[in-house]
């Protein structure tokens, strides 16, 4: 073991889109750069998303993006993602990339897309944007995150993989002046003469901060396996405040124990319901946008002891089922193909079959009348093409009929949790006084801005925004 | 009524007034559309490609092929396109979909529909073409009612 010292003007901690978007804008505004991700690749959470990014068309966004906020949000950070989301096509088209509008292939439920949240005001000046190219059978994300490792590598940007950041190093002025890392030969520490940049993503890897922090337990994770809220930790140390740690974005999931990560459920058809361990229906299973549905989970009964709707079941027709895979194009970060008509699924034992829905709760232990009852009154519904239980869109009123039927049971999922060291509309890290810490940023899931609600595309626009505001005030510090 | 012969290639055409503004009726195509058509096992390959088989027939002859499709000319809420194209063997079709909106009087709006020949196979003659124009016509005409209906 060796301990090895370097000098550079700016750290970026964490390779994502955040920490590529900071290193490239600090580089490009005269500072040296050295990027230190902990997993053996870089790309993080980005890498498995959909890569889409938000394009804002007017002031009027504002209004929609202070609506997902709740008030959980400062208007200075709103201001600034809105501005730095209408710059964002113009800067990757700079980078050698082209954005084209976003076009949803097929329609899949819970629903994503664009519009994600029609009901909020503004979403009108808002669209939805991707990077074009790339080769069918690879990643959605892989042009965008081609376009930005070619240029960290055109810029000659210096990545250590595999070599995660432990520490942050303060002066006596309470200036961050550094970073200890562990590497793979020993302890390296860089020292900063401008600044340090936290783009290293959320806890969903880390169990007691999911526990701590988030309003369900359990949730699982579907994304980088490498985001276990380590900047976070960081931070913390060098007496950061923090923001919206309850807040996590994430689709419904099922967790089969040999793997690591949860795979992500949504339907092709929408022959589907979810029921609890009660065998009753308890949301309209199509009515909210894909990132949120696990906050249908959250609600509280006062006679029932726990999480009365934790496990649920979705339950669906041999129709559902052919109609295309449960858990597909941005499935998580298991290395497993999911089979084109779930037969395999069933086969494994992760789907569970009945002939009648009465076998079906049996084999689920899910109260049979309950579960009888529930179906009958969902198909009546569609009859009538109105679900006078929770209002489900008439356009998804499909009914579960025929033989046989499935089951496949979810549980809350997390693509991204918010919560980590308050920033304000700069990227610079504040205090608990509101004061922020001198040469100190974040950006991305370390540190994101959406306190409540997201969209599709929220989460990767809000790291480039900000990881580039980041770099651009990084790069001004001086030495 | 003398009806216009159809364009060259042209397959099939439809044309419907739904009761709804064309934002709205735009909203819903991509759920009809992917709702009517007797595509299985969906395999979203990119964001704008996916896989699938297609089951269609018709009397007792019925046809199982693998499709890809392809979203071309989708402009909200104006068009909505998708170009299908089938491999098997020999048989070799691609046929380019397009829904087609223009608002009208009163909140209106006139869907226009079309399937276009893109290219065809040594065998892809009389007897598919007319397999395909039966099945454009039919998930037109479905396409039609189910707008209709949610849009009332």
């Amino acid at each position: 073991m060796t301990n090895q010292a370097i000098k550079t003007d700016v750290v970026v901690v964490g390779y994502g889109s955040a920490g590529a978007a900071a290193a490239i804008t600090a580089h490009d505004n005269g500072a040296k750069v050295i990027i230190l991700e902990k997993m053996p690749v870089g790309g993080g959470n980005s890498r498995l998303s959909a890569a889409m990014l938000i394009r804002t068309t007017g002031p009027e966004a504002i209004k929609h993006v202070e609506a997902l906020c709740f008030g959980k949000t400062s208007r200075g950070v709103i201001e600034a993602y809105v501005e730095g989301c209408t710059g964002l096509k113009g800067w990757i088209k700079e980078l050698g990339g082209e954005t084209v509008i976003y076009q949803n292939p097929v329609v899949t439920y819970p629903t994503s897309g664009f519009p994600c949240w029609p009901n909020f005001p503004g979403w009108e000046h808002t669209e939805l944007l991707r990077v074009g190219g790339g080769r069918p059978d690879e990643l959605p994300a892989m042009p965008l995150w081609k376009v930005l490792t070619d240029n960290v590598e055109q810029r000659g940007i210096q990545v250590m993989p595999s070599t995660p950041a432990r520490d942050l190093v303060m002066n006596q002025k309470g200036e961050v002046i550094g970073v200890v890392a562990d590497g793979e030969g020993g302890e390296i520490s860089i020292q900063t003469k401008k600044a340090v940049i936290l783009t290293c993503g959320g806890f969903e890897y880390n169990e007691k901060m999911k526990e701590t922090f988030l309003p369900l337990t359990p949730i699982y994770a579907i994304g980088n396996p490498g985001n276990t809220g380590d900047g976070i930790v960081m931070a913390q140390k060098v007496g950061a405040a923090l923001w919206h740690m309850n807040a996590f974005h994430g689709w419904f999931v099922f967790k089969p124990p040999e793997h690591k990560a949860a795979f992500t459920i949504r339907f092709h058809r929408p022959g589907f319901i979810y029921v609890d361990k009660d065998g009753r229906r308890f949301a309209s299973e199509t009515g909210s946008e894909i990132h949120e549905v696990s906050k249908m989970m959250m609600s509280f009964m006062p006679h029932r002891p726990n999480y009365p709707h934790l496990p649920a079941y979705a339950i669906f027709s041999d129709t559902t089922r052919r109609k295309g895979p449960l858990s597909g194009i941005v499935s998580g970060a298991n290395d497993y193909k999911w089979s084109l008509d779930n037969s395999k699924e069933v086969a494994k034992g992760w789907i569970t079959m009945g002939n009648t829905i009465g076998e079906l709760a049996r084999r689920i232990s899910v109260n049979e009348e309950n579960l009888k009852k529930t179906v009958a009154r969902y198909n009546e519904h569609c009859k009538m093409w109105k679900d006078a239980e929770f209002g489900r869109s008439k356009e998804t009123l499909e009914p579960i009929e025929g033989a046989p039927v499935y089951a496949v049971e979810i549980w809350p999922g997390v693509g991204t949790t918010s919560g980590g060291p308050r920033r304000d509309q700069e990227a610079r890290v504040v205090n608990s006084q509101g004061k922020p810490i001198p040469r100190l940023y974040a950006a991305g899931g370390v540190s994101s801005m959406w306190g409540f609600l997201t969209l599709s595309g929220g989460g990767l626009t809000d790291a480039m925004v900000f990881g580039r505001i980041a770099g651009l005030n990084a790069a001004r510090e001086e030495p | 009524m003398k009806v216009a012969p159809l364009p060259r290639g042209t397959i099939a055409q439809r044309q419907f007034v739904i009761g709804a503004n064309a934002a709205r009726v735009w909203d819903l195509l991509a759920t009809v559309t992917y709702q009517q058509l007797p595509l299985e096992q969906v395999d979203i390959v990119s964001l704008d490609t996916f896989r699938a088989v297609l089951r269609w027939g018709s009397g007792f002859i019925r046809f199982s092929f693998h499709v890809e499709g392809k979203l071309v000319d989708t402009i909200r809420p104006h068009s909505y396109g998708c170009v299908l194209r089938v491999k098997r063997g020999p048989i070799q079709i691609g046929v380019r979909v397009t829904l087609a909106l223009r608002e009208i009087h009163e909140g209106n709006t006139e869907v226009f529909c079309t399937a276009v020949e893109e290219r065809k196979g040594a065998l892809t003659g009389l007897v598919l073409r007319r397999l395909q124009r039966n099945l454009a016509l039919k998930m037109f005409d479905s396409i039609g009612a189910r707008l209709e209906w949610l849009c009332s």
